[in-house]
């Protein structure tokens, strides 16, 4: 009681913050751990009643949870991966710039509009630059004697047209994380490696990838998280399809809730994708804590 | 300047319609307000300017909610099952009647006090479209049903007609069977142009896309299940297995992915102005879709120089492939005032002004739209044949718990076999395992109840 009466003003400083966390953030994590032991169908509220683990075990039997487990991590790994090696290439190309050359004022914005654009407008440009007869992106391929591909509708392209929308969309932000982490390395190692005659590629792999192995880290952390939550997209340009090709396991948890209304259901969905973020988050981690090391 | 003719009159017609339309005296409620939610753009577009009318005859704020019409099930069953009160007036498919009649009011006190023109609405979708467990429950406000359209320049080209004869032995004439259908789009495909590239189909089913994609597959199972001699069924009414992996419905699934892989290019990702564009440029030979394109002869005939051809889809196997009705909410805090924008809205007067609206979304519903001298006039009698002959042969929604879920799980098996990720029997026999699922799920018992309620069995 004393503690209380002793910091009540910094209690009562903090109150607002924890009152709201609790409401958007604590409290519905609390129930939708709660319901997700019901058998629960939005349109028959009144008829929800308890089963136990059967929803975990249904969507450990659904194939369709496995499917689209598996083309999320297609999509997060192509991705991630695809956004690392173009943001590495630019965050080296605007170091030198920042060395310098003033074009940086320049280009530099220009380069971080798409992270600006809310993902449900880039969903709809690259449904229009996909369009199979009168998208641009087939007109130009034409020049080169390539396609017409059908982006999106076909098995074989669709999940790749996701993973180019995503990659041009965020390759900003891992160029500028690891743009951050370039810009903290000490000139003087750089100055050093050019009077020993080292070659870009060998200031990448002594210097710059050990000196930030950390920043990546993070921005890859960030990424996974970000891919394992992609909804926007697939909603606008695919709706999972076709067939099951981009149907991502947010998507398919949107599905169980939003449309087919099995609310139970979908929130063990939701736990058991909060389990997987917590232990990527976890992995995450501990390579940032062996590097500290 | 016959097309500006129709135009004008067309126009004229419109806006008297909203200025002299006289119903029957109805009480008024003066400052209410009731709020409809309807599929944003067309209905709202049609409904638009019959506000000012409805608050001079009854003193009601009409306030439009549009939704998108992919949303518009989850987005209305969210606000009806949280009991907000936030919509009087809600427009759905009446495949959806099974999850939403908890949340509707029954309409058969007001239409016995103030009679919709209920016996006027087209018999084809007045009783399996507004009546659930024997009770009216909503009023039908767009005339969906299908109907094979094709050019007949291309149909009845000589050359065409002797080559189609010679590679299949039998002569080229609107499909009698999905078979058939088939046929014509491996004639018709081809590369115009010469780049390489197909461009022109000979038949594009109304929609493919993921979302509605099921419904050519249920189209063509029970066009199979009457060659059959089946009554066409999604279940076994007696035992509630799944009907769509027999052999029928390997049948029509495997039609369906040959149809669509003979069609052009990104065809799978075609929704219902993928098609229709399709054939009314002449890209496409032939079309099965809703009854819109009968009302644009003249747009057709300028874009392709033929006049445009109608008959019953295949084998008479019809569905409305959605089709919309609206009701009145249970937790409307008017339901009068609710009743009274639909009994003016969709009743015999006024829809038909709302059926006609340019880009309205709403085909001929009633008797009294198919005998309108306006209709007659712009639309071709062969078109009204056909679309009335199209109404007899529906085969209703299924109108049961749960029925978006049965239909979306089909769909994702469909795109599967259509995207060549898997085989027809493959696709179907997990749609049926999902079916007996979600049958599961809601009670086996009380799904076969509402089944053969539905069904009118």
């Amino acid at each position: 009681m004393n503690w209380i009466r002793k910091n009540i003003f910094g209690l009562g400083l903090l109150a607002p913050s924890i009152i709201i966390l609790f409401v958007v953030s604590i409290f519905p994590m609390i129930y939708t751990f709660y319901i997700s032991f019901f058998n629960y169908y939005l349109p028959r509220p009144n008829r929800a009643y308890f089963i136990g683990f059967e929803n975990y075990i249904e969507i450990l039997k659904d194939g369709m949870f496995w499917l689209a487990m598996k083309n999320t991590a297609i999509f997060m790994i192509s991705s991630i991966g695809l956004q690392f090696i173009f943001g590495l290439g630019l965050a080296i190309l605007f170091y030198d710039e920042f060395r310098g050359r003033s074009a940086k004022a320049f280009y530099l914005p220009l380069i971080l509009l798409p992270m600006m654009v809310a993902p449900v407008v880039v969903g709809y440009v690259f449904r229009l630059l996909y369009l199979t007869e009168w998208g641009p992106l087939n007109y130009l391929l034409g020049f080169v004697g390539l396609g017409p591909y059908s982006w999106t509708a076909s098995a074989s392209t669709s999940l790749l047209s996701l993973v180019i929308a995503d990659v041009w969309q965020w390759t900003p932000f891992v160029t500028l994380v690891l743009l951050t982490g370039i810009l903290s390395i000490s000139s003087e190692l750089f100055e050093a490696a050019d009077l020993d005659g080292a070659n870009l590629w060998q200031k990448v792999r002594y210097i710059i990838l050990p000196l930030i192995t950390r920043v990546i880290a993070v921005v890859v952390l960030i990424r996974m998280l970000d891919s394992l939550r992609e909804l926007d997209k697939v909603y606008i340009l695919t709706q999972g399809g076709p067939g099951t090709s981009t149907t991502l396991v947010t998507f398919w948890s949107y599905l169980n809730g939003f449309k087919y209304f099995k609310v139970g259901y979908a929130a063990a969905m939701s736990i058991i994708l909060l389990i997987v973020t917590i232990i990527l988050a976890t992995g995450m981690a501990k390579v940032l804590h062996k590097e500290e090391k | 300047m016959k097309k500006l003719l129709i135009t004008f009159l067309l126009t004229v017609f419109c806006f008297a319609g909203i200025a002299n339309a006289k119903p029957e005296p109805r009480p008024t409620f003066d400052g209410v307000t009731v709020t409809a939610a309807l599929h944003s753009g067309p209905f709202v577009n049609a409904w638009g300017p019959h506000v000012k009318r409805i608050k001079e005859l009854y003193g009601i704020n009409l306030e439009l909610v549009g939704i998108p019409v992919n949303e518009l099930y989850d987005k209305s069953i969210l606000e009806l099952s949280m009991g907000t009160g936030a919509y009087d007036i809600v427009q759905y498919n009446p495949g959806w009647v099974g999850d939403y009649i908890d949340f509707m009011r029954p309409l058969d006190d007001y239409m016995d006090r103030w009679d919709p023109g209920w016996m006027d609405i087209h018999e084809g979708f007045r009783e399996w479209e507004n009546t659930y467990g024997g009770q009216r429950v909503s009023l039908t406000m767009d005339g969906d049903v299908m109907i094979f359209y094709y050019n007949k320049n291309m149909f009845e080209d000589p050359k065409e007609m002797a080559d189609f004869k010679s590679t299949y032995g039998y002569d080229l004439a609107p499909p009698a069977n999905y078979d058939q259908v088939l046929d014509i789009q491996k004639h018709f495909q081809r590369d115009t142009d010469g780049d390489g590239t197909i461009d022109q189909a000979g038949y594009s089913d109304p929609i493919i896309k993921r979302g509605r994609g099921q419904y050519p597959y249920l189209m063509r199972l029970f066009a199979y299940q009457k060659e059959a001699g089946i009554t066409p069924n999604y279940f076994d009414p007696d035992t509630m297995e799944p009907l769509i992996n027999t052999p029928e419905g390997v049948k029509a699934l495997q039609n369906y992915v040959d149809t669509v892989a003979n069609g052009v290019p990104g065809m799978l990702q075609w929704e219902w102005s993928e098609a229709h564009t399709c054939f009314m440029t002449g890209k496409c030979a032939s079309l099965i879709h809703w009854p819109d394109e009968g009302l644009m002869t003249a747009a057709f005939t300028a874009n392709t120089g033929s006049a445009m051809g109608f008959a019953d889809v295949p084998s008479k196997a019809n569905m409305t492939c959605g089709g919309w009705v609206a009701g009145v909410t249970a937790d409307s805090a008017n339901p009068e005032a609710a009743y009274m924008v639909l009994d003016y809205i969709l009743g015999p007067d006024v829809s038909t002004h709302v059926a006609l609206y340019p880009g309205g979304g709403t085909d001929l519903f009633r008797q009294s739209h198919f005998d309108s001298a306006v209709v007659k006039m712009i639309a071709p009698q062969e078109y009204l044949d056909a679309f009335d002959s199209a109404i007899g042969d529906i085969v209703g929604e299924l109108r049961i718990p749960g029925g978006f879920e049965y239909y979306d799980s089909l769909d994702i098996q469909v795109q599967k076999a259509l995207a060549g990720e898997i085989s027809a029997q493959e696709a179907l026999d997990q749609a049926a395992e999902n079916w007996k699922k979600i049958t599961k799920s809601l009670g086996a018992d009380k799904q076969k109840e509402m089944y053969a309620k539905a069904m009118g069995y």
